[in-house]
């Protein structure tokens, strides 16, 4: 294990399988990547100068998004290029560790979590799914929108009787679109619509979620999106868009409760 | 190029800079600079723009102007401010002397959501999803009424661990905001959640439907 | 539906998406060094901010006289 006073280690991510050694990859300010063995796990790593990348660097400059921008792209980048053909799972920003003792010592210690964790999205990508409604025809106040992305299914499940207003069939529509993908998908997440100040789209935003998809079923993942997108054009204005593939960014977290899978809660 | 519009005020003159110049009707003020043509537009050049609005807010608060927008001159700009003075000084109103704080609340769930494995535990995973939701949304609801006497808007964040909630509170409120969230956290033993800020509302500006 | 975008990283990918995931997803390994939640507060206001006048403000309110690009 090495102690450097020259630099700080920057996490990337973490791979299952022991390996060391460098990747023939470019992270964060161009600098290399390697992996570093902790048991039979592999962190991905990168050595930066800790007066730049560093707790206190962070602790001045991340909410600059001038300095956060190239650093969130390098991140992503890293994990990017893995998960073309690797699965990989991601770690927030900023995950730095003073030398590899502490990073071993943590990722030791959270070891099973993170097999389970690398287990549940081991040969599946994240893919993210916007609804967009093309047109204001009515300009609507934006506060019919529901104010966070779970009301949806909360939503779905008290519109039986509803009909009316295009606004909610609009609604229903953007939650076939949700489960559509989700009967697709291994695990579905639904965030908050994106604020269009920061998204820079004008359309509203009806739905915002991330699929973990099976690689080799990732195909037909897309054919039911081109599909829903018809549907939901024709029926209610909508458009389906899909980004990816993502690493797994949505899907990290440690569950502690159980699964919900045919047996009941 | 404009950068602002903020109310008039003596301090502003602290801001000026080389590039940075004000325009002070003793009403509205305006900040830009003289470009020789318009900014390049990439991130880079965007995320500069935003540094000097970040310096701004530092010292009171603002409208952002559409990043790009030109004038030939300053006698266009005082134009511009007189043909809009009441709808501007109102929406600098809706935020001035006013933060935001941010409520960090506990998530009610842990981990993806599992699709059913079957049509009939499909009502099953949306019943419990929902039971989720209300446990939630009750929460929120119940920070809501107790916000109610001191938060005059407030808008959903996204999710960080758990849900989180902004709201625009007049700075005089500030305190018994805190106080009246710190003692629901004590009431109902809800370790937690957690306040940030007072923060510049920058959440709540420019949203103004004019 | 528009060609399904592949992204493979670059400029394209929208700076709120990045962020939505690297801050508010991914896993955390060891507490010693992480954003606080004021951290995480700022970096999103200070990304709102910054974003905001990039795509949203109406320039048809600011009137005929303007000259835009």
């Amino acid at each position: 294990m090495t102690s450097n006073g020259d630099s700080v280690l920057h996490a990337y991510g973490v791979v299952e399988g022991a390996g060391a050694g460098d990747l023939p990859l470019t992270g964060i300010g161009q600098t290399p990547v390697r992996l570093v063995e902790v048991g039979d796990l592999s962190i991905i790593v990168g050595d930066l100068p800790p007066s730049e990348y560093g707790e206190a660097a962070w602790a001045e400059h991340a909410q600059d998004p001038a300095w956060l921008e190239p650093v969130a792209r390098g991140h992503h980048d890293v994990l990017q290029t893995l998960v073309e053909d690797a699965d990989v799972l991601p770690l927030r920003l900023p995950g730095i560790y003073p030398d590899e003792q502490t990073l071993s010592d943590a990722f030791t210690s959270a070891h099973d979590d993170l097999i389970e964790r690398l287990c549940f999205v081991s040969g599946h990508r994240e893919w993210s799914v916007h609804v967009f409604l093309e047109s204001e025809d009515t300009g609507e106040p934006e506060t019919a929108t529901p104010a966070s992305g779970r009301d949806y299914l909360l939503m779905r499940k008290q519109q039986v009787e509803q009909k009316g207003s295009s606004q909610q069939e609009r609604q229903v529509l953007a939650i076939e679109v949700y489960e559509g993908l989700n009967r697709t998908s291994r695990a579905s997440v639904v965030n908050l619509v994106q604020d269009r100040a920061l998204s820079g789209r004008t359309e509203p935003m009806l739905l915002n979620s991330a699929h973990l998809v099976a690689r080799d079923e990732e195909q037909d993942f897309l054919a039911v999106a081109v599909d829903l997108d018809h549907y939901v054009g024709a029926t209610g204005g909508l458009r389906v868009e899909v980004s990816g593939p993502w690493p797994p960014y949505n899907f990290t977290h440690v569950s502690d409760e159980p699964r919900m899978d045919g047996g009941g809660p | 190029m404009l950068y602002a519009i903020v109310p008039s005020s003596a301090g502003l003159s602290a801001l000026r800079t080389e590039e940075l110049h004000v325009h002070d009707d003793g009403e509205l003020a305006v900040f830009f600079e003289h470009r020789a043509g318009p900014p390049a537009r990439t991130m880079k050049e965007v995320l500069s723009f935003g540094r000097t609005l970040q310096q701004i807010w530092a010292r009171t608060s603002l409208l952002p102007i559409q990043f790009g927008t030109e004038l030939d001159d300053e006698d266009e700009l005082a134009g511009l401010l007189s043909e809009h003075r009441h709808e501007w000084l109102s929406r600098l109103g809706r935020v001035c002397e006013r933060s935001e704080l941010i409520v960090h609340l506990p998530k009610a769930t842990v981990g993806p959501e599992h699709p059913p494995a079957s049509a009939d535990s499909g009502r099953d995973y949306l019943t419990a999803i929902a039971e989720r939701v209300r446990t939630e949304d009750r929460l929120v609801d119940e920070l809501r009424e107790l916000l109610a006497p001191f938060a005059e808007d407030e808008r959903a964040l996204p999710a960080v661990e758990g849900p989180r909630r902004t709201f625009l509170v007049p700075d005089r409120h500030v305190e018994a905001a805190r106080a009246a969230i710190a003692g629901w956290v004590d009431r109902a033993g809800l370790d937690e959640v957690r306040v940030t800020g007072p923060w510049p509302p920058f959440s709540f500006c420019g949203e103004v439907v004019p | 539906m528009t060609d399904l975008e592949r992204i493979s990283g670059g400029d394209d990918i929208a700076l709120v998406d990045l962020v939505d995931r690297l801050i508010g997803g991914g896993v955390v390994v060891g507490g010693d060094i992480v954003l606080s939640l004021a951290g995480v507060d700022l970096v999103y206001l200070g990304l709102r901010l910054v974003l905001a006048p990039a795509h949203e403000v109406d320039v048809a309110a600011l009137g005929n006289s303007v000259s835009r690009r």
